[in-house]
């Protein structure tokens, strides 16, 4: 098994400092999967598949190898605490000319950061941090999959983070249920219900990309899973858009250029 | 959007300054809810606790753009969720140009308050539900019995507050004829504090004192009565014969309409004298 | 004792006791004929920061009365202290003076602040007591001298976790290697590794004549880089070897500030650690095998073991000796010493032995002055050095990141494992097992 990488261009490590402080904010563990051509950091919430980000190699990375447990099994899949990966890449932002990324054997396997950092005088500073993590072996893979949803019921395009951000942090606190619903003339209405108030915000004019049928589409969901995904905006991407399976599901699709993509799962609560 | 009024709803108004609106329910938001009396004036929102602390907020007639009232109204709501639902929109953006438009709506006892506001086409619709409105205390203070009163710019007290050491459980509040003049001290655990302010520089508008009192008061109620010195121009304290505290403070607007708000302490009657 | 502070001193005032208040929980005040300290000590005498204000760094400085210096020095909360800035970004703004007035036998240290809108804060720290404290250490002709700005190690520093609790650092000849420490008891896999190199051309000044490994506690390093961020001077950084206190000494004209932490002492097993350099002071050790009269006290701090550095003195003051003292640290306490510390005894000799190291310290003088006009050539080498570091056939050795040193084993051990000798707790052994007070309650449909 073996796994080695390098990152020298600034917009790449930034980018992928992103993804991990992101990832650190929603989970304490995560999944990371080497394949070929991507690297993906996946979380899982109660067994449930909630983020799946894929990372394009030919964007992030130079001098890429993974040579999985076989021909057949060329993937290596681990878990890792996303706070000491996050903790570790953190000087990729900003002071860092280069890291190279790579599986390593130091009393326990780890994941090691090479980091090359800029300093004053002529000379650079170096750092290494060993990430510990924990190998899961192929016939586990399989849990990790991605769900597999054949079509959604609505798919339209979400409305910008700055309007959603302004309103989900009010909202947050005062109920611990989205009831979130869309339809064909492209307005998507958030709702709550407490005690006091019935609140419903309603995003007109979003563009609808595809749907089975006229009717309403919802969808309730815990409202605190719902706001997480906000935390993706640190990645900057340029489309976000989301999909409802009617009382099932909602998926919120992120993409910046093609090269990072991240899929966000949450599943409806009966209401 | 524009709101019909066919005579069924008691109040409709209009307004397009959100953010003085919720300056001021902030101001006064120490309870979850408030009662709110509507009459020809504008609209006053008053919070009380334990009858020892009361505040209010005006907000003037002339700051609505449209202010239909068919008789006085008075209902209490939850203040929390009417202050969240004005935050959604983004107050903090607010500029002339790129204005939230505020709606409120009101039937009569037993129907919910509508709230809707708007901002680029993003809508929020918020009905609250109305409950029968307490009894309000009346602290007013007879201009006859007010012994001291300051009229000074807010601007004096700006940084005291946020300085204020909260290991005291009390305030004095000192104003004198003669030296120290005008003092606050607190009394913590980890020290005590006096603050002189001056009483004749130019901050300070009137300083009238006709004998020195000395009351003390929780540092919260203080704290609390404090919350409108960081946005309002002009504040007077007036205190009577004994010791209760009104703080009142003036906020001018970009369109030169004062709103007001006002709060009422009463004092710690002191029966264990710890000052030694 | 009265003195008045203005303008921009305000806010090094204010930074002090910032840096104060990481350190302990109480702040000591003396004011000497010249000058007045602030000092703090942490509660397992680790660490002991002074801070320092000569007579000018005051636009005022008035010592007054000579025979009552017993009854001025006295030991605040540092929490008291902290509440008279409590918001560092008035003070430049609206802060015109402070008076800082200490009257004999006052039961107050009083803080004035004269605001520019006119308004007067009168702030009366009550005094919790008339004591004040010292520490004996050196702070010149240490083995290893070094000198950094502060802005360039708080970027290294930056690369350590937040919330990491000691730091090792290696000394190298030509490169410092900085990492967390991880004491040998601890889950490897909950930890996350670091290591750092950067090399001598970082330093203003690089004098190592022993090559040595430390550790210490960060969290009052940070504080003093904090402090010496607004001092706009290099810190000073003196040290030895490991078990033996290391100095950081940050100062203007005006004012000085010394940090002294105790570093952890070694196992005498040197044998077991992965390290690879040698450690010259091994045979120090074994020549310095004398008792002394030195009452050691060393106190175990979280999860390390550390010299104790502190000196006490309860009631009176001795004059300032211990200023140009070139005693080694380690040092009394009038408190009850801790004789059961089994640490002891290998700390004491350590006073011997330093006295060697300080012998010495004339001839290594000499070499440093040469090392340092080298400077310039050996930048070059360095970087050559560096390369081989980053060379890729030098293969995995260079992926190694070193063990921590090692530490005593746990006391938390030792208590696991008493437990396996006692015998297994049986509940029916307990007096009155067999009484049955309610019958069971029988079951009803």
């Amino acid at each position: 098994m073996k796994f080695k990488c390098k990152m020298n261009d600034a917009g790449s490590m930034r980018d992928f400092t992103n993804v991990a402080n992101t990832v650190a904010r929603m989970s304490k563990q995560c999944v990371l999967r080497l394949t070929q051509n991507s690297i993906y950091f996946n979380i899982a919430d109660d067994s449930m598949a909630m983020v799946w980000t894929k990372l394009d190699k030919n964007h992030f990375f130079v001098d890429y190898l993974v040579a999985g447990k076989s021909v057949e099994f060329n993937e290596i899949y681990m878990e890792l605490n996303t706070g000491m990966l996050a903790k570790s890449v953190t000087s990729l932002k900003t002071v860092a000319r280069s890291v190279k990324i790579k599986l390593t054997n130091k009393q326990q396997p780890c994941l090691t950061f090479d980091i090359e950092l800029s300093s004053i005088s002529a000379e650079s500073r170096l750092c290494i941090h060993d990430v510990p993590v924990t190998i899961i072996p192929q016939k586990k893979w399989s849990e990790y999959n991605e769900p597999n949803i054949e079509r959604y019921d609505i798919s339209l395009e979400m409305p910008q983070f700055k309007h959603l951000r302004s309103v989900m942090e009010r909202i947050k606190s005062m109920s611990p249920i989205l009831i979130l619903s869309a339809d064909t003339n492209g307005v998507l209405a958030f709702k709550v219900d407490t005690n006091a108030a019935t609140i419903t915000v309603h995003f007109p004019n979003l563009t609808v990309l595809d749907c089975t049928s006229n009717n309403e589409i919802s969808a309730s969901v815990d409202i605190k899973k719902f706001h997480a995904f906000l935390a993706w905006e640190a990645v900057h991407p340029t489309a976000i858009k989301c999909n409802i399976l009617n009382e099932t599901v909602i998926n919120i699709n992120l993409n910046l250029e093609n090269y990072l993509q991240i899929k966000y799962y949450i599943p409806a609560i009966e209401s | 959007m524009s709101i019909i009024n066919d005579g069924e709803y008691k109040l409709t108004a209009k307004l397009g300054n959100v953010k003085i609106v919720l300056q001021l329910l902030k101001a006064v938001n120490f309870k979850e809810y408030a009662t709110f009396c509507v009459s020809a004036n504008g609209m006053k929102i008053t919070v009380e606790e334990a009858k020892c602390m009361q505040a209010s907020a005006y907000i003037p007639v002339q700051l609505f753009e449209e202010f239909i009232l068919t008789e006085d109204v008075i209902f209490r709501i939850c203040l929390d969720s009417l202050i969240e639902t004005l935050s959604m929109l983004g107050y903090r953006l607010y500029t002339p140009d790129n204005p939230i438009l505020l709606h409120i709506l009101y039937k009569r006892v037993g129907y919910p308050v509508g709230i809707l506001i708007e901002r680029n086409g993003i809508v929020v619709d918020c009905s609250l539900k109305s409950y029968d409105p307490d009894e309000i205390l009346d602290f007013d203070l007879d201009p006859e019995a007010v012994v001291n009163k300051v009229l000074l710019q807010s601007e004096l007290l700006k940084d005291i507050f946020a300085e204020l050491d909260n290991s005291s459980i009390y305030l004095e509040l000192l104003l004198s004829p003669k030296s120290p003049y005008f003092m606050i001290s607190t009394k913590g655990t980890i020290g005590e504090c006096h603050i002189e302010l001056p009483h004749n520089t130019e901050l300070i508008e009137t300083f009238q004192c006709k004998k020195e009192s000395k009351s003390k008061y929780l540092l919260k109620h203080m704290g609390r009565a404090m919350k409108a010195v960081p946005f309002s121009n002009k504040v007077s304290l007036r205190t009577n014969e004994a010791g209760i505290l009104c703080f009142q403070y003036m906020i001018k607007t970009d369109n030169d309409v004062n709103c007001f708000i006002e709060y009422y302490v009463s004092p710690v009657i002191n029966d264990d004298d710890d000052d030694d | 004792m009265k003195c008045v502070v203005s303008g921009g001193n305000i806010k090094i005032l204010a930074r002090a006791i910032q840096m104060l208040s990481k350190i302990g929980e109480e702040m000591f005040v003396q004011p000497q004929e010249d000058s007045l300290s602030f000092r703090s000590v942490n509660g397992s005498n680790s660490s002991f920061a002074d801070i320092t204000f000569h007579e000018n760094y005051f636009s005022y400085y008035a010592y007054e009365d000579l025979d009552e210096s017993d009854s001025l020095k006295c030991k605040i909360l540092i929490r008291s202290a902290l509440t008279v800035f409590k918001i560092p970004s008035l003070i430049n703004k609206q802060i015109e003076t402070c008076h800082i007035q200490l009257d004999a036998n006052s039961t107050n240290l009083c803080f004035i602040l004269k605001y520019k809108n006119n308004i007067i804060k009168t702030h009366l720290l009550p005094i919790l007591d008339c004591e004040t404290i010292r520490a004996n250490y050196k702070k010149e002709g240490t083995v290893n001298h070094l000198c950094i700005q502060p802005r360039v190690l708080n970027d290294v520093v930056q690369n350590f976790q937040q919330n990491l609790l000691e730091i090792t650092i290696e000394v190298l000849k030509d490169k410092i290697l900085l990492r967390n420490y991880i004491d040998e008891t601890s889950n490897l896999s909950n930890e996350t590794r670091t290591q750092l190199v950067f090399g001598m051309g970082e330093f203003d000044e690089y004098k190592i004549n022993s090559n040595t490994t430390i550790t210490f506690c960060l969290k009052e390093l940070r504080a003093i880089l904090h402090f010496a961020e607004i001092l706009a001077q290099p810190i000073h950084i003196h040290f030895d070897c490991a078990g033996r206190p290391i100095v950081f000494i940050c100062k203007t004209l005006g004012v000085e500030s010394n940090l002294v932490l105790a570093t952890l002492n070694p196992d005498d097993d040197l044998g077991s650690q992965s390290t690879t350099h040698t450690r010259p002071n091994s045979v120090l050790k074994n020549s310095a095998k004398k008792p002394t009269k030195a009452k050691g006290k060393i106190k175990s701090l979280s999860k390390t073991v550390f010299g104790k550095l502190a000196n006490k003195y309860p009631t009176n003051t001795n004059t300032e000796k211990i200023e140009s003292s070139d005693k080694i640290s380690n040092a009394s306490e009038t408190s009850s010493p801790n004789n059961n510390n089994k640490f002891n005894a290998t700390n004491s000799p350590r006073v011997n032995s330093a006295k060697v190291i300080a012998s010495n310290s004339n001839t290594n003088k000499r070499e440093n002055d040469n090392s340092s006009k080298q400077n310039a050539f050996s930048s070059l080498l360095k970087r050559k050095s560096n390369q081989e570091i980053h060379s890729p056939d030098g293969g995995d050795k260079d992926d190694l990141v070193q063990n921590s040193p090692p530490k005593q084993p746990s006391k938390k051990a030792k208590l696991i494992f008493k437990k396996c000798f006692q015998t297994t707790f049986n509940p029916e052994s307990l007096p009155g097992y067999n009484n049955i007070e309610v019958e069971d309650s029988g079951e009803s449909d």
